[in-house]
């Protein structure tokens, strides 16, 4: 039973640098949560106060239902994985491991018998008598996630565990660390600025910039609803395109582009309808333009002519960066058809799944 | 080509080494010439007659046991103090906050450049008035901690990663605990080192252990040797460098055993990414 709550937490530096500004959430018990956002917003900040690594300037912070704030991080009952792993280097990979345990004065056979578990849940058992310097990447990551589970703290908090290792490892790292989760049955703080980590893993996501927390939802939320512009960019790859466009009222709503114009679902007629005759930011994702329009979506749909740029496939699929002429724009076409650059090619947009985003705040419209 | 220069490196090198032994060749030369062969027979590189009796002299009848157990109390006290001042002063600036840490070590540094030589005489009144000339605390105290070791420690904390400590912090540890455990080991190549440094230094330090006592009872090997080997008008040099050679066995000795853990300690740094 391990509940994290902060309240209005902020952390300012140095009097005026705010890394972390008023967040509040609460993590529930056994909660797996992705800190995502990119470099410089505060995820590691943030992550720091709930260690008792950073003092928090302001809020309350509590763990299992007791505020923290003052509770030396050796007290929190909390365990920790740092981005270069910060194992001790004097210490055998047994020692590193045993180290919390050691100063907690379990007795010699449990911390052996602990060790040995959580070494054979990583599969380093091999590597119990080496020095850290001894091994290698991904080894000395398994040993600094080893020297957390061995202690069974109520929390586990990553900051940025997978960034160090190569792109194969990361995926299989990623999938064991989602396995010791539902394993473990352990609360999870995990930051990352990677979005693909963040939507794999988080049971939900908290999206921050400059500071401040965007958007918290579970990750198909976060992709089909996201609040503003900023989280609509930041989640999805290729990420989301953006037009600037003028909305205009030919009988049904309209989306002016200059080059292209698309008739809006009448859904989204009330939310717009304030807009008419102004800017609006026009969103849509790369997977939501097609090269002909399939039936479900055939009435719903805007077709344009752009001119290809650069053809990126990938055998499932093909990522093509074309440009309407005022406009650049990235899709993903399931199709096997060839694409070559420089041409004109007719595509067609699928108007539902299209967002509208205020050019002046950047907040969703719909 | 590169056969070459690995040759002439290694004459070079050779060309130093033997530079650097002539003095120490000399000093056993001497030491092992017998008594008044020493003038008349000054520039025999190769004595003629080697004989021990210098050493035998030295070593029954002088003070000479007494001289090497001070230096030896002395220097432990001191290379210890070092160790023990230096790095906790160290890492105390280098991991402190606080904006006056950093004028703290500006401060510290800026004492390296008054001339040790300047301090002599306040040095000895101060003694002098706590009545402790003539004694081990005099030889100790002044000693026990370098402002340039602290410097240099507070360089190398510096580049220890802090999130090794962090880690520390987590698993339970307190301050105390993650210097004495994790900080402390991980200054190992700086403080072989300092150890090193500050064992040379002292051990050979000659003018204010000279000045800062009076008996044998607390005199250290330079002193007690150069006391020694003073006749009425002139000096045994064939003594004095009996004397030497076997006070500089323990630096040689220290230093072959150290050298071997500076190069070991400087490739068994942090792990980091
Ligand atoms: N000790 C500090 N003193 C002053 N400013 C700091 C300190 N630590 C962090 N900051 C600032 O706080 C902000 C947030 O930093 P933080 O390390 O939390 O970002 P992050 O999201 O973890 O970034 P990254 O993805 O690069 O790790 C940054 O602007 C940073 O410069
Ligand atoms: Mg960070």
């Amino acid at each position: 039973m391990a509940q994290v709550v902060l309240e209005k937490v902020s952390k300012v530096f140095d009097g005026d640098v705010v890394a972390v500004d008023e967040a509040s959430i609460e993590v529930a018990d056994r909660e797996f949560v992705v800190l995502v956002g990119p470099s410089g917003c505060g995820k590691s900040t943030f992550l720091r106060m709930i260690a008792g690594l950073e003092e928090a300037s302001s809020g309350t912070i509590s763990i299992d239902g007791r505020v923290v704030n003052d509770v030396a991080p050796k007290d929190r009952d909390i365990a920790m994985v740092f981005q270069n792993y910060a194992l001790y280097p004097h210490m055998s990979v047994f020692d590193n491991m045993a180290f919390g345990l050691k100063l907690r004065k379990y007795p010699k056979d449990e911390i052996k018998q602990r060790v040995e578990d959580a070494a054979q849940i990583l599969g380093i058992q091999e590597l119990l008598d080496r020095k850290p310097k001894a091994l290698s990447g991904g080894q000395r990551q398994r040993v600094a996630v080893g020297r957390a589970i061995v202690r069974k703290p109520k929390v586990f908090l990553f900051d940025e565990p997978l960034s160090n290792l190569d792109a194969k490892l990361r995926v299989q790292m990623r999938t064991e660390i989602s396995k010791l989760h539902s394993k473990l049955k352990a609360t999870m703080l995990y930051v990352t600025h990677d979005q693909v980590e963040a939507m794999t893993m988080g049971d939900r996501i908290v999206v921050l910039k400059d500071g401040l927390i965007q958007q918290v939802a579970d990750p198909m939320t976060l992709y089909d609803s996201p609040v503003n512009k900023f989280v609509a960019g930041f989640i999805g790859s290729p990420a989301m395109n953006f037009i600037d466009a003028t909305l205009k009222d030919d009988g049904g709503l309209y989306v002016d582009e200059g080059t292209f114009k698309a008739k809006l679902p009448s859904r989204m007629e009330n939310m717009l309808r304030p807009h008419v005759g102004k800017q609006i930011t026009f969103g849509v994702r790369p997977e939501a333009i097609h090269d002909e329009a399939s039936d479900d979506f055939a009435g719903e749909s805007a077709s344009f002519k752009a001119t290809v740029e650069v053809v990126e496939p990938m055998g499932n699929e093909t990522v093509v960066y074309i440009t309407t002429g005022k406009t650049p724009l990235v899709a993903r076409l399931i199709t096997r058809r060839e694409i070559k650059p420089e041409t004109e090619i007719q595509l067609v947009m699928d108007m539902r799944r299209v967002h509208f985003f205020d050019p002046t705040d950047e907040k969703t419209i719909v | 080509m590169r056969s070459r220069n690995t040759k002439l490196v290694a004459v070079a090198l050779l060309v130093l080494l033997a530079i650097n032994l002539f003095p120490l060749y000399v000093m056993v030369s001497v030491s092992v010439k017998g008594e008044g062969t020493v003038l008349s027979h000054l520039y025999d590189l190769i004595p003629s007659e080697p004989t021990l009796e210098n050493y035998r002299e030295i070593v029954s009848h002088g003070p000479f046991a007494r001289y090497f157990f001070n230096s030896t109390v002395v220097v432990a006290f001191v290379v210890l103090g070092n160790l023990a001042f230096a790095s906790t002063a160290a890492y105390a600036i280098a991991r402190s906050r606080r904006k006056y840490a950093n004028l703290m070590l500006a401060l510290l540094v800026s004492t390296m450049m008054i001339p040790k030589h300047i301090m002599m005489i306040p040095l000895f009144t101060l003694l002098l008035r706590m009545n402790l000339i003539d004694t081990y605390y005099a030889l100790v105290l002044p000693f026990l901690v370098d402002a340039f070791n602290v410097f240099f420690i507070h360089q190398y904390v510096k580049s220890v990663p802090r999130e090794m400590e962090e880690a520390a912090f987590v698993d339970g540890a307190g301050l105390f605990t993650t210097f004495t455990r994790i900080v402390f080991p991980a200054l190992k190549p700086a403080l072989v080192v300092v150890a090193t440094n500050t064992f040379l230094l002292n051990w050979n330090s000659f003018l204010l252990p000279f000045i800062l006592t009076n008996s044998d009872k607390v005199r250290t090997l330079p002193v007690g040797l150069a006391i020694f080997s003073q006749g009425e008008h002139s000096v045994d040099w064939g003594l004095l460098m009996a004397g030497a050679t076997l006070a500089a066995i323990p630096t040689i000795v220290a230093f072959a055993f150290f050298q071997k853990h500076i190069v070991r300690g400087i490739t068994e740094g942090a792990v980091r990414g």
